[in-house]
């Protein structure tokens, strides 16, 4: 009943993460009823965005200037690396404007259970930021590593392994504090983040 | 729509939304459940917001008669190994026991014996003995499974013996592809699985034999699993 090519739109809008068939074809009939330019626009903009974004070559982050605006920002202090899984997890924490070093993106974390090492990850590129500063951001020498992996049991094996191979390296190792939520309630808590919690309880 | 609560053990997961998990369920009464929790990643829902891997709690599942996938509606934590997390020794002894749970058990084929062993495994390594726990698991597991080694010390002459693999344990004389392993390590192994308490077995020893007849039980599972999982290879890198 539909051309081909309508018909084809909404199979790629379907394959698109968290887009079901209807929602396709909600967004295939607003592109036919937009006008030209603005349907380019968006054709355009995918184009471009697969064209000159890449990664940077110090932090593995999403850039089109290389090295990124993180790496290449003076402001920042490069010794201090926050590692992170992905892109988007350096993206939450930047916009709590709470950090003011560098990062370094895994694009992955360790899992054994389906096999998935060091070699997988950009941990070679981490280590050798750790071992020679001139790979490091501006050239500086790596004092402290912070572990932004997410709490869960893959997330805390990849930051074991990467803390152990810190520590072989003379580099202080930290990781992000874990424990309730701000604004939460106590009574809603797992028993995982109360035991955190309180391990992880601070002086006043 | 048959409904079931069960203590069970998370050993494996997987992400199928943003949302939502499908998980590998090691369930005390009743084996292996693979089901899909839908929204388990939400806080402040049902599944306390999110099934983790080496966690223990209450599930409460749908299953439907041939249906792989069974429906999760609620799972309550109930336990965590912290060491787990913060030991990296503990972490690869604790990844390799699970990892051999969900190679070698079927679905729906109860093993409450063998829960128990791998939750008294995780507090030993808990407890800081990660080597007497995989040690006494791999016996455990090997034992549940009906391919429990052989071990008779006495066997031949000298200061070594035979293990072989296919043989299902110690043989009296050389056979192609069997081990050559010391005699003390056979007689500590013999002990380990025929005492009451093979934990307490496991604790007296020196770390040398401990780690030989570990090394040892690690080489038969591979070879009854028929291949060497990657955590096979980060607890025992040169096997």
């Amino acid at each position: 009943m539909l051309p081909d090519s309508v018909r084809r739109l909404i199979d790629e809008f379907a394959a698109l993460p968290g887009i079901g068939r209807r929602s396709a074809e909600r967004l295939a009939f607003w592109v036919l009823k937009s006008s030209t330019p603005e349907a380019m626009k968006l054709a355009n903009a995918i184009a471009e965005v697969k064209k000159s974004v890449k990664h940077c070559s110090v932090c593995w982050n999403l850039t089109d200037v290389d090295p990124c605006p993180i790496c290449g920002d003076d402001r920042r202090d490069a010794g201090v690396v926050l590692v992170v899984e992905q892109p988007k997890d350096l993206i939450t924490l930047e916009q709590t404007g709470m950090f003011n070093g560098v990062y370094h993106v895994l694009l992955g974390r360790l899992d054994p259970l389906d096999g998935v090492g060091p070699d997988s990850l950009t941990v070679s590129s981490l280590l050798a930021r750790l071992d020679k500063p001139a790979t490091n951001a501006r050239g500086t020498p790596v004092r402290e590593l912070i572990l932004g992996l997410n709490p869960d049991m893959e997330g805390d094996s990849t930051a074991l392994w990467l803390a152990e191979e810190a520590r072989k390296r003379g580099v202080q190792v930290s990781r992000l504090a874990r424990g309730l939520p701000t604004g939460g309630q106590i009574e809603f808590a797992n028993a995982a983040v109360l035991a955190d919690a309180i391990a992880g309880r601070q002086r006043m | 729509m048959p409904h079931l609560s069960d203590e069970a053990i998370c050993v494996r997961h997987w992400d199928f939304s943003e949302t939502s998990q499908t998980v590998s369920l090691f369930c005390r009464a009743g084996g292996m459940l693979r089901g899909l929790a839908k929204g388990a990643k939400r806080v402040g829902g049902r599944f306390s917001g999110g099934i983790d891997l080496l966690t223990l709690g209450q599930v409460v599942a749908i299953t439907k008669p041939g249906r792989d996938l069974a429906t999760l509606t609620d799972w309550t934590l109930t336990r965590t190994w912290r060491s787990l997390r913060s030991d990296l020794a503990a972490n690869q002894a604790a990844y390799y026991l699970v990892d051999l749970v969900q190679r070698s058990l079927e679905q729906a084929d109860p093993h409450p014996e063998l829960f128990d062993a791998l939750v008294e495994a995780l507090d030993r390594i808990e407890a800081g003995h990660a080597a007497e726990a995989t040690l006494v698991f791999q016996w455990r597991l090997l034992d549940e499974l009906g391919y429990a080694p052989r071990l008779d010390p006495t066997v031949g002459t000298g200061t070594s013996v035979h293990f072989s693999a296919d043989g299902g344990g110690t043989v009296a004389e050389e056979r192609p592809n069997a081990w050559k392993v010391r005699r003390t390590t056979v007689a500590f192994l013999a002990d380990v699985m025929s005492s009451a308490d093979a934990a307490a077995v496991a604790l007296a020893a020196d770390r040398e034999t401990l780690t030989r007849a570990n090394r040892l039980l690690a080489a038969y599972v591979r070879h009854v699993l028929g291949t060497q999982p990657t955590t096979m290879r980060l607890l025992f890198p040169n096997l």
